[in-house]
């Protein structure tokens, strides 16, 4: 897979808020199908930053962010076709069921038509309990709700997959599980990029970037 | 993309906990105001045709003699509809109507009239109890509750980024948001209307005519206008802000200055120099000086009656007929005055979409002022009418000297009651009334537009993270 | 333990942007509506005086009785700035003669009765509107937001029993709803004694502290019910929405829905005025008519100009004069006794209309901000129970007048008849010129011989002993009395949701959802 081209890729890549400091510095990273990007680094260190860069949520100060070569800025919404995002801690829509949450986010991701039984098999995979796949989403534990904002990611199958802090908050056997998950993940080819805090995550990981909340 | 996103909203929008306590409440307040409403209608009914006896009365015992037709009072008040359920057009506190006084020799109309004044002023209410009054208060206060935490509350949800990492674009989330509020609204609105509609017409006290129903939709039409303007201006307010309790202490706060404060500022006015009106007085010494120029302009002429045919007497009722002129006038203008001092002062409040909805509420319905000037006219034409009649009949009879309309020269042949025209107050077109609401309508479109546009603009630098 | 839990809650509430915001708007409205309504009053004020000077002035200068018009005027109330009332959409004055009783009042500022549609905000409104929203702001989450960010749990996991830390909340919450209120009632205070320079009569200070108390009791109503359905519902957003639903009903609905179909009862039952006055009417004109017609002498002239107001025409012969006394000592007595017949039956009416007005008063005293409004306008006095007693007070009034009229002979020749004399013999031998002229008469050609004798001294009236109308506004132990139904409401709503809070806090799970 190497000779591939990378899906997500960022060339010099800076960014510094209003208040002065220096989120991201001359960032250059390029992610082929199936590697894992891990970005390490403390609280504050700039990692949610990079993955908003990515999104277009906010401009970068220089540099470019590409989505299966598609400059995020220039042509975003061609760009969100490509890329699932898994955001850390989303209360997600209360008073809907997980199917309901699942099945909406799929339909914005271009999915449709995908029938009930499509919808549990990617809820399963998560491990998320059968019973809960109807229940509203208000009574969930933090743990099943980020295991539902995983299936969301996982739904929506783009290449590309930007996860934010997933396992803050997932109990031992919940994170293994999503390890498990992840492994998959980079087998079926996707370009994977992670933040976290969470030393062990980065086992699953191609590449990984220590980084401090200095620089 | 766009049909999921109003979906979801609308789902959402339609199954929360305010959706169902504004369901609930609008429709009883629906339901309470129309049964209010019956009561009241019926007693203004009650009035009003005793007051149309009480003329055919007068007119009765003066058709004994065809010159005591001058002298008879009249009064003419405003037609109960059932229109005022739609809008009161605070006719309660207006002048219910205007009266024919003879004064001198042939009816003018001098007086407007309170037939019916509430007795102690401080029941006098400042909202008025009709349709326009829910709509107005209620559920612009229920669009605004809808609206305000419409991004906040995605965006503290995390929703907002999930939904945004997605090919949507900006303006079709607040599409999205626009059109489920508006549906959230105009649904109970719809459902309170036709279940009023159905409360008065098995009341049988209130006549429903094809007209009133048409209004009835218009009606709902402008509601959903004015609605409109709120639910944006809850979204303005929510894209504003970076948290829902801000917003909604924000929206609040607007709402209260639009709705509570604004409409209320105008009294502050009142007393300006411009919104003068000459006083009773002032008016009454204005009609002598009148009077006493058009004697000074005859000054030099012999016009003191002496007797019967002469030249004289002619031109005595010639002068007096004059003076009449004169008089009608400067009552015509006083009348047009005060009304222009009040539509002046009502302009004023043109900033405020509620008050904008509650003319063109009150233009719609054909009550209030509109009402007012209406019934003017048609009663100015009916004293033309009435005099015309008078000298019609007056010519016929020989023993008459034909002066008109000096009591002492006029026919005093008793004359058929039924052949006396009567006054019939008819309903005002609907095309005028849509012509007298127009502008309003406009002012509110224009208000809807420049929202619009604010909300898009603003939300697209809305910082979804 | 519970101080420093107020200290908290208060500089929490302070720093918060939703007070600082309610705040910033209630200050501005205050200011505005104070600037504009002590302008109106000393406008009303400036009526007044001229009103009353004029009055006086008339009352120097009348020939004859007929002409009799006593100009009563009800001063403004410097606290309808604060509390408006009905003050400004009612006249201020009543034309007294002894022909009518009167039941309203005319005039005042209000020239247009068009312009009855516009009304305003005053101070009063500005502490229902704003500063109950503020309130509920405050207090809408003071349980269930202390539960949801988990601050709850914090807190009772020290020593602190849950009364100490419910109160805290209350008079946290009380002190920062205190020092916004306190400095809007200071300030309107100041603007309207400094700025404009309005003297405050005797009951002004005492007035505004029973207002201010009402406030406060008020508020601190508001207060406790919202931190009673904090403990209630289970998110602070459904306390929020239910507060929210609460304000609009009580504050708008009911009391508009109270208030019309007052206003239905009272016009239907207030028919028989208008039915029986007309009838009354007629029937005193017959009479008259009919009494006329005993008199021994008949009218001679063809028509006088208007029906009271007597032009001051030379009267001819004595005859005449002799013909006018008698009809004049037999009509008024009659035109008395029928203005008490018809004040009798505007008086039942009244009597209704005071019957449905305690029974609104009533009921609208259950819910907090109506009973705050009206227990404020007792204690300013610029309600309609203010100005019943003021028409109570001229009927009063008119009896002194018909007595005094009675006892000065005012029927007779006195009623018409400008001089104390009659005629000279040259002024008969003038007048007799225009005997041989029916009719009208040629005023132009002998409008200048007439003059001179129109420029004779007229004796003018003196009504020197005549009775003054004094209105007698309350005490302030009158207006504590009024006001102590409401006052003990508001006490009681107090009581009973401090009460309930309590309980509902007890059995409260402080944990969070997470």
């Amino acid at each position: 897979m190497a000779n591939q081209k990378p899906i997500l890729k960022a060339d010099d890549l800076s960014k510094r808020y209003e208040d002065g400091v220096l989120a991201v510095d001359h960032l250059n990273l390029g992610i082929r199908p199936g590697e894992v990007y891990c970005l390490l680094g403390a609280n504050g260190a700039g990692k949610t930053t990079t993955i908003n860069l990515f999104l277009n949520f906010i401009p970068p100060t220089t540099g470019t962010c590409y989505i299966k070569g598609i400059d995020v800025t220039k042509d975003p919404l061609e760009a969100k076709k490509y890329v699932s995002f898994v955001s850390e801690n989303v209360m997600l829509y209360g008073n809907f069921t997980a199917r309901q949450n699942l099945e909406f986010f799929a339909k914005l991701g271009g999915k449709a038509n995908l029938t009930k039984e499509q919808y549990y098999q990617v809820m399963r995979r998560v491990s998320l309990q059968e019973k809960s796949f109807e229940q509203r989403v208000k009574t969930y534990s933090k743990g099943m709700r980020q295991k539902l904002g995983i299936s969301i990611a996982i739904i929506k199958d783009a290449p590309a997959v930007l996860l934010d802090e997933p396992t803050a908050g997932l109990d031992p056997k919940a994170a293994e599980e999503f390890l498990e998950i992840l492994t998959e993940l980079k087998i079926e080819g996707k370009a994977i990029l992670i933040s976290t805090h969470d030393i062990f995550c980065s086992s699953a990981c191609s590449w990984a970037s220590l980084s401090s909340a200095s620089s | 993309m766009f049909g999921e996103l109003w979906k979801r909203q609308l789902v959402e929008d339609i199954t929360s906990s305010k959706f169902l306590i504004n369901f609930v409440i609008i429709l009883a307040s629906v339901i309470g105001f129309s049964l209010l409403f019956l009561g009241h209608f019926q007693s203004l009914e009650e009035s009003y045709s005793k007051n149309t006896n009480a003329n055919d009365q007068l007119l009765s015992e003066s058709s004994k003699e065809l010159v005591r037709l001058l002298s008879a009072p009249l009064e003419f008040g405003m037609k109960p509809g059932p229109f005022l359920f739609i809008s009161d057009g605070y006719e309660e506190k207006i002048p219910k109507g205007l009266v024919f006084r003879p004064k001198g020799y042939t009816p003018d109309i001098k007086e407007t009239t309170g037939l019916k004044k509430a007795s102690s002023p401080d029941l006098s209410v400042f909202y008025s109890t009709d349709l326009t009054f829910i709509v107005q208060f209620l559920l612009s206060f229920f669009a605004v509750l809808l609206a305000f935490d419409a991004f906040t509350s995605e965006k503290e949800k995390g929703t907002l980024r999930l939904v945004y990492s997605n090919p949507v674009k900006r303006g079709h989330l607040v599409l999205a948001k626009y059109m489920s509020a508006l549906l959230a609204i105009g649904l109970p609105l719809l459902l309170g209307l036709i279940i009023g509609l159905i409360l008065l017409s098995l009341s049988s006290v209130v006549p429903i005519s094809s007209g009133f129903i048409s209004g009835l939709s218009l009606f709902f039409i402008i509601s959903l206008l004015y609605l409109s303007v709120f639910v944006l201006i809850g979204l303005l307010l929510s894209a504003f802000s970076h948290n829902s309790k801000n917003s909604l202490v924000l929206c609040l706060l607007v709402w209260i200055f639009l709705v509570v404060i604004l409409p209320k500022s105008s009294g502050l006015f009142l007393n300006l120099k411009r919104f003068d009106v000459p006083t009773e007085q002032e008016i009454e010494e204005r009609v002598r000086k009148v009077e006493r120029e058009v004697w000074n302009r005859h000054s030099h002429e012999d016009w003191m009656t002496r007797s019967g045919q002469d030249a004289s007497t002619k031109l005595n009722v010639a002068v007096s007929n004059e003076e009449q002129r004169a008089r009608q006038e400067v009552y015509d203008l006083y009348l047009r005055k005060k009304i222009g001092a009040v539509r002046i002062l009502q302009s004023v409040n043109f900033i405020s979409p509620s008050s904008l909805f509650e003319y063109s509420a009150s233009a719609l319905a054909g009550t209030g002022l509109f009402h007012f000037e209406h019934l003017w006219k048609q009663v100015t034409q009916y004293r033309r009418d009435f005099l015309n009649f008078f000298m019609a009949e007056d010519r016929k009879d020989d023993q008459s000297d034909h002066l008109y309309f000096h009591p002492d020269y006029l026919s005093r042949r008793p004359v058929d009651f039924n052949r006396i025209p009567k006054f019939e107050e008819k309903d005002i077109k609907t095309g005028e009334r849509l012509k007298d609401a127009a502008k309003y309508l406009v002012l509110l479109g224009l208000y809807n537009i420049f929202l619009l546009i604010l909300v898009f603009n603003k939300f697209q630098k809305y910082d979804v993270r | 333990m519970v101080r420093t839990i107020i200290k908290r809650e208060l500089l929490d509430n302070i720093l918060s942007f939703k007070f600082m915001a309610c705040v910033l708007v209630a200050i501005a409205l205050v200011v505005i509506s104070t600037l504009y309504l002590t302008n109106d009053y000393l406008d009303r004020l400036k009526d007044y005086h001229k009103g009353v000077t004029n009055a006086r002035e008339y009352l120097s200068k009348i020939p004859v009785y007929s002409y009799l018009e006593v100009g009563i005027y009800k001063p403004p109330s410097p606290l309808s700035i604060f509390v408006s009332g009905i003050e400004r959409n009612t006249g201020n004055t009543v034309t007294l003669t002894h022909r009518e009783i009167p039941t309203e009042l005319e005039g005042g500022l209000i020239k247009n009765e068009f312009s009855r549609i516009f009304s305003f905000f005053d101070p009063s409104s500005v502490i229902v509107v704003v500063f109950t929203i503020l309130a509920i702001l405050l207090s809408y989450d003071s349980i269930s937001g202390e539960k949801e960010n988990g601050m709850l749990s914090l807190a009772l996991s020290n020593a602190v029993p849950r009364y100490k830390f419910l109160l805290g909340k209350y008079l946290g919450g009380l002190l920062s709803l205190l020092f916004p209120l306190s400095f809007c009632f200071v300030i309107g205070i100041l603007m309207v004694l400094l700025l404009k320079g309005v003297s405050p009569p005797r009951n002004f200070f005492g007035a505004v502290f029973l207002s201010y108390l009402l406030s406060i009791l008020y508020l601190s109503a508001v207060l406790l019910i919202g931190i009673f359905i904090s403990s209630r519902t289970k998110t602070s957003f459904h306390s929020l929405i239910f507060l929210l639903a609460f304000y609009l009903i009580t504050v708008f609905l009911i009391p508009l829905s109270i208030n019309s179909y007052a206003r239905n009862m009272e016009l239907k039952k207030a028919r028989n005025f208008e039915m029986n006055a007309a009838g009354l009417v007629r029937e005193r004109t017959l009479k008259v008519a009919a009494e006329r017609e005993k008199l021994p002498v008949r009218r001679t002239w063809a028509s006088m100009a208007g029906g009271e107001k007597f032009m001051l025409k030379r009267i001819n012969p004595e005859v005449t004069i002799e013909y006018y006394k008698r009809y004049h000592e037999m009509r008024e007595p009659i035109v008395v006794d029928f203005a008490q017949r018809i004040f009798e039956l505007k008086r039942k009416d009244l009597q209704t209309a005071k019957k449905i007005q305690k029974t609104k008063v009533f009921f609208l005293a259950f819910l907090p901000s109506a009973n705050f409004e009206q227990a404020s306008e007792l204690a300013a006095e610029t309600g309609g129970e203010n100005l019943m007693r003021f028409i109570e007070q001229i009927f009063l009034y008119w009896h002194q007048l018909v007595r005094y009229l009675e006892e000065k002979n005012a029927f007779s020749l006195r009623y018409f008849y400008p001089y104390a004399e009659k005629f000279s013999p040259e002024e008969n031998d003038f007048l007799a010129k225009f005997d041989d002229i029916k009719g009208g008469q040629k005023w132009a050609k002998y409008k200048d011989e007439l003059n001179k004798y129109d420029k004779k001294e007229f004796r003018f009236l003196d009504l020197g002993d005549m009775p003054v109308f004094k209105f007698y506004e309350s005490g302030f132990a009158a207006r504590v009395q009024k006001m102590i139904f409401n006052g003990l409401i508001l006490l009681f709503y107090n009581l009973l949701f401090f009460i309930l809070a309590y309980f509902s806090f007890s059995q409260y799970d402080p944990r969070a959802q997470m």
